[in-house]
């Protein structure tokens, strides 16, 4: 069924070396994106939640600005009018870049951003769902405001968060097709090539959906595998799946263990 | 005896000054016009109601909840909200709440070491050696290396003390340490305190414990609807109460 993807292509390789570099591509969006989104999710939900009225402001507009752009938009607006309203030396020297990575930088700091805004929801609901006696066990030891966010607050949140940030993997590396629109030549791009070039579309996008599927898997394996990690000895297991997120969660009373400790 | 120790301590300077305080949650006043000098080296137990206001008083202590009105002084230092450097009163300040509060995610010694280390900068090498001996002290050493989640509440509560004293405070605050314990588990955390007392540590603790308030209080300071309405040593107070309220009271925690 899958034959078509081993002939030669008219530029003397094989259409799966087209699906490989595509799904190099998405790979490297995916990855890439996914830390510039944790860097600055952490750092805007941690901003979220302080008391300074101005970083606080300062944050809730940025989620909801890039929350709610829909990630299409959001594309078109890095790669077509960004070079535009920079003034013209820099939308010049934006345009001069060549072309995947043309394409490339643009699509990370789209999927970046974007993933970043509700990455800094999740964060946000974690720090709110600790016990208020931890920090102020913290404050009762002399612990200002960023000693306790970087040794009491955060290290639990995140911990909280982790299956919610499950969803968010899975989220950023879909979300990497969308940048075919603006001419990466990643994995949904590579597939409508093939499927083009050799009119076998089902074969094209059939390898394609396995391909993404496994990665899928990959990712929730890795997620499962760090959520074992890093779980706090003595504390009950939390049930891991893709979909669910902290509010859901809350809910059912399934807080991870952990915070039973603390009551 | 008792006599004895109240006028001892009286005659201390006081380290921990409340005058005139007022606290209010919205329009609920917990703390009306309360007035309370400890004297170093004093232990007070603090009594009374459910609500009426002894953790708001404790908590203003170590400045966890911002009093309204009148003064606070701790260790010289008056507590207001231009306070700059409100740590470092805080570090002379230790505090055990009724539950535990650990850091779940840290180890005990880890819990120990966390603010000698990054709020008192000493090294991580001396924080251990102090922790450990600390441990020692509330007899938990053997675990130093678990996490809170594994250990009993009467460990825990042992831990959420040594842990406070890793920061060598000079006064000791206690929130009820052993209300949300199993009976039998109670006794372990008291006897730690009585020995933190006898070793001269200037303490304020809530507590119902009427044993441990015999035993190691100079004062016993009753709390009802916002106001301290009575104070006095332990055997008189216990024997001999003056208002109604405390009557009322102490008959309830008798039964
Ligand atoms: N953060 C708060 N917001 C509103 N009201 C509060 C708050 N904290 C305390 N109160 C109220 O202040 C009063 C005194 O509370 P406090 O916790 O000091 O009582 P307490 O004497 O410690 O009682 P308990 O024995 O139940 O611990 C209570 O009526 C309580 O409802
Ligand atoms: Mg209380």
């Amino acid at each position: 069924m899958f034959g078509v993807l081993f002939e030669q292509t008219a530029d003397g390789q094989r259409y799966i070396d087209w699906l490989l570099s595509g799904l190099g591509w998405t790979l490297a969006l995916a990855f890439f994106g996914w830390w510039i989104a944790f860097g600055i999710g952490v750092i805007v939900g941690v901003g979220r939640t302080v008391q300074n009225r101005f970083f606080s402001v300062l944050a809730r507009l940025y989620v909801e600005i890039f929350r709610n752009i829909p990630v299409l938009v959001q594309m078109f607006l890095w790669y077509f009018v960004l070079p535009e309203v920079v003034p013209s030396a820099l939308g010049d020297a934006i345009k001069q870049i060549p072309p995947p990575w043309a394409s490339f930088f643009p699509a990370l700091l789209c999927l970046g951003l974007y993933t970043a805004a509700r990455i800094a929801e999740q964060v946000r609901a974690g720090i709110e769902a600790l016990p208020r006696g931890q920090i102020e066990a913290a404050s009762a030891l002399g612990l200002g405001g960023y000693l306790t966010y970087r040794y009491v607050i955060v290290p639990q949140a995140l911990r909280l968060i982790v299956p919610s940030l499950t969803s968010e993997v899975m989220g950023i590396y879909k979300n990497t097709s969308v940048a075919l629109t603006i001419g990466l030549m990643e994995l949904t791009a590579q597939a409508r090539q093939i499927s083009e070039a050799t009119f076998q579309t089902f074969s094209a996008f059939g390898a394609a959906t396995i391909i993404y599927l496994c990665l899928a898997l990959i990712a929730y394996q890795a997620m499962t595998f760090i959520d074992k990690a890093v779980r706090i000895p003595g504390s009950s297991p939390v049930k891991l799946t893709p979909d669910q997120d902290l509010a859901a969660d809350m809910q059912q009373g399934t807080l991870p263990g952990a915070m039973e400790a603390v009551k | 005896m008792p006599q004895e120790t109240v006028s001892d301590a009286a005659a201390a300077p006081s380290i921990v000054i409340v005058e005139n305080v007022m606290k209010r949650f919205g329009a609920f006043t917990a703390l009306n016009d309360v007035n309370l000098a400890v004297g170093k080296g004093e232990k007070i137990v603090v009594c009374g109601p459910s609500g009426s206001g002894k953790s708001t008083l404790i908590r203003c202590i170590n400045h966890i909840e911002k009093h309204d009105g009148g003064r606070i002084i701790v260790d010289g230092v008056e507590l207001s909200h231009r306070l700059a450097d409100i740590n470092s009163v805080r570090c002379e300040v230790g505090m055990v709440f009724q539950s535990f509060n650990l850091f779940p995610h840290l180890t005990v010694a880890e819990n120990c070491m966390l603010a000698p280390m990054k709020v008192r900068g000493i090294s991580q090498v001396e924080a251990r050696d102090r922790a450990l001996g600390l441990l020692r002290k509330v007899r938990i050493h053997d675990q130093a290396d678990k996490y809170p989640a594994q250990l009993s509440g009467g460990q825990q509560q042992r831990v959420a003390i040594a842990r406070a004293l890793c920061m060598q405070p000079k006064i000791m605050l206690f929130d009820e340490p052993t209300s949300a314990l199993d009976p039998e588990m109670v006794k372990e955390v008291l006897d730690t305190m009585v020995e933190l007392a006898r070793e001269g540590m200037t303490m304020v603790c809530v507590t119902h414990e009427m044993g441990f308030a015999r035993e190691v209080a100079d004062r016993v300071v009753f709390m009802d609807r916002g106001c301290i309405i009575e104070q006095a040593d332990p055997e008189t107070f216990f024997r001999a109460p003056r208002t109604e309220r405390a009557k009322g009271f102490l008959s309830q925690i008798i039964h």
